[in-house]
């Protein structure tokens, strides 16, 4: 379980400083999915770094499993918006980079990670450079290398965003099933309602200035138990989809007339 | 039928490029033909004073000459020693100054303004200081040499340390790398690129240390050569020289662009 206390954040620059986030508190179950939305600057991105222990937060304190998270903990992955895999090594190369920095590289998780990648349909492109694979492939590879060493969080950071719309739609899928097998907690950072809807369980509003929770959505049960291409089709998918969008604008309104 | 033809058109466009390549070729060879041919016939027929520019064939059985009594070898194989000894110096000393400043923030601050200034300076008049330092002999050669290429080695890998995608070390850093790591698996792979191009400005810039402490302390190697040329008037030395020169700088900088080759040999952006 990760829980979040009271968490804030300040960055101080020569002219300021800005509160980034503040007052978050937040818990998420095992094997929970849930998102983060909200206006560009509402600080999403900046808790889902200090959950991967990328940034530390100015005041609060964040548990995982009830030990305080300090820095870096083996149970986190994380997700870029882009795969950045590394042009110069192999995929097989790639995908075991997080093995080798964390001294786990072995015959057998070695090979363990050879058969998420065969899994994943990149079976034959182990030894092949991520410059000759297309953008939903690299994606899935980065996918891979984030679960080699098995974290049990995934933070994944808009992962979805730079592909192109079937793309996203197929690898939506294929990311919520091989989470749902691999029993793994879930934090989505996403401005993208409907994958909001389509991926989680619960999903969380942030407004901007000072970037803080607005609101928490449960998904209804039908749409959570679907896959996020079925969830999407669903007959109450529209409606939910209007519900959260109206609370969305309400957000984005305020924050253009505080400004 | 179609494709026959698509094979036939295939081989058309490979004759093609293969008739491109050779014509380039021959008009390469001819250019140089023509330049000897040129400069003998100038020469001979005294359009140009063959005592300062001599003549490819005086240059030719001197070269033969120096061959047999083996003191060309001598020269040249000291000033490559003196070349090579320089250029290592200078590109790993810069590499390795660049790793520091990356290594440590409050360093790189403190020494920024020196290496504005160091990089500014020209090294050449340092030439009498190296000289006290290090005698007058093959040590100076290497310390100019070395002196020309360590300073814009540190400051150009450098800059390029510090121009890596932050996402590279950001996915490190998802895995808890250490400072050390980040350096080993993102930061020195991606800067590759860079320091074989460095490497192969180093490679000139070697040239010129070398032949201008060779100039300046030297009795033996090339640049000794040219200068010993000059004084006593033997200006078919000094072209042999320089011919020598132009060959071994070329062939340097070709290894360094197949080493270029086999380490990025397949990676692509």
């Amino acid at each position: 379980m990760l829980a979040l206390q009271e968490i804030e954040k300040i960055y101080f620059t020569d002219e300021h400083a800005v509160r980034a986030v503040t007052d978050i508190s937040l818990t998420v179950e095992d094997g929970e999915f849930v998102s983060f939305i909200g206006p560009s600057g509402c600080g999403k991105t900046t808790l889902l770094s200090m959950i991967a222990g990328l940034l530390d937060p100015t005041s609060g304190t964040i548990f995982m499993n009830d030990r305080k998270l300090e820095g870096y903990s083996k149970e986190t992955g994380y997700m870029l918006q882009q795969d950045y895999l590394f042009p110069w090594l192999t995929i097989r190369q790639n995908v075991e980079l997080g093995l080798v920095i964390t001294g786990m590289l072995t015959s057998e998780t070695s090979s363990k990670t050879m058969e998420l990648l065969r899994q994943l349909g990149l079976g034959d492109k182990a030894d092949a450079f991520p410059s000759e694979l297309s953008g939903g492939m690299r994606q899935r590879a980065a996918l891979v290398r984030m679960l080699a060493p098995e974290p049990s969080l995934l933070l994944l950071d808009e992962p979805f965003s730079a592909l192109d719309y079937q793309t996203k739609l197929r690898l939506e899928d294929l990311v919520s099933i091989t989470l749902k097998q691999q029993r793994k907690t879930a934090v989505l950072v996403t401005h993208d309602l409907s994958e909001a809807i389509a991926m989680s369980d619960r999903i969380v509003l942030f407004e901007s200035n000072p970037g803080t929770i607005r609101h928490t959505f449960n998904v209804p049960e039908e749409l959570r138990t679907r896959s996020p291409f079925e969830t999407r089709n669903h007959p109450s998918f529209h409606s939910y989809f209007q519900k959260i969008w109206e609370e969305l604008e309400n957000v984005e309104t305020q924050h253009q007339d505080s400004t | 039928m179609l494709k026959h033809s698509i094979k036939t058109q295939h081989r058309l466009y490979l004759q093609k490029k293969t008739k491109e390549k050779r014509r380039v070729l021959s008009a390469q060879l001819l250019l140089a033909v023509m330049f000897f041919v040129l400069w003998e016939t100038a020469a001979r027929l005294a359009w140009i004073d063959p005592l300062i520019f001599s003549m490819p064939s005086q240059v030719g059985l001197l070269f033969l000459e120096k061959v047999s009594d083996g003191s060309l070898f001598v020269h040249t194989s000291i000033t490559l020693a003196e070349t090579a000894a320089g250029f290592l110096l200078g590109s790993a000393g810069g590499a390795l100054a660049a790793f520091l400043l990356w290594w440590s923030f409050f360093f790189s601050k403190v020494f920024d303004p020196y290496l504005v200034i160091l990089n500014a300076m020209p090294k050449v008049a340092l030439g009498p200081i190296i000289i006290v330092m290090f005698g007058p002999g093959i040590p100076s050669v290497i310390a100019m040499a070395t002196l020309l290429s360590v300073v814009i080695t540190t400051i150009v890998v450098y800059h390029a340390f510090l121009q890596v995608d932050d996402n590279y070390k950001k996915v490190l850093l998802t895995f808890g790398a250490t400072k050390k790591q980040l350096f080993q698996y993102a930061v020195l792979p991606a800067c590759y690129p860079t320091i074989i191009s460095t490497m192969k400005v180093n490679v000139g810039l070697a040239w010129v240390g070398v032949i201008v402490g060779e100039f300046l302390v030297a009795k033996q190697g090339l640049g000794y050569m040219i200068i010993y040329g000059f004084q006593v008037f033997q200006f078919r030395q000094v072209m042999l020289s320089l011919i020598v020169i132009a060959v071994l700088a070329a062939v340097m900088y070709k290894s360094i662009e197949a080493l270029e080759r086999f380490l990025i040999s397949r990676r692509g952006r």
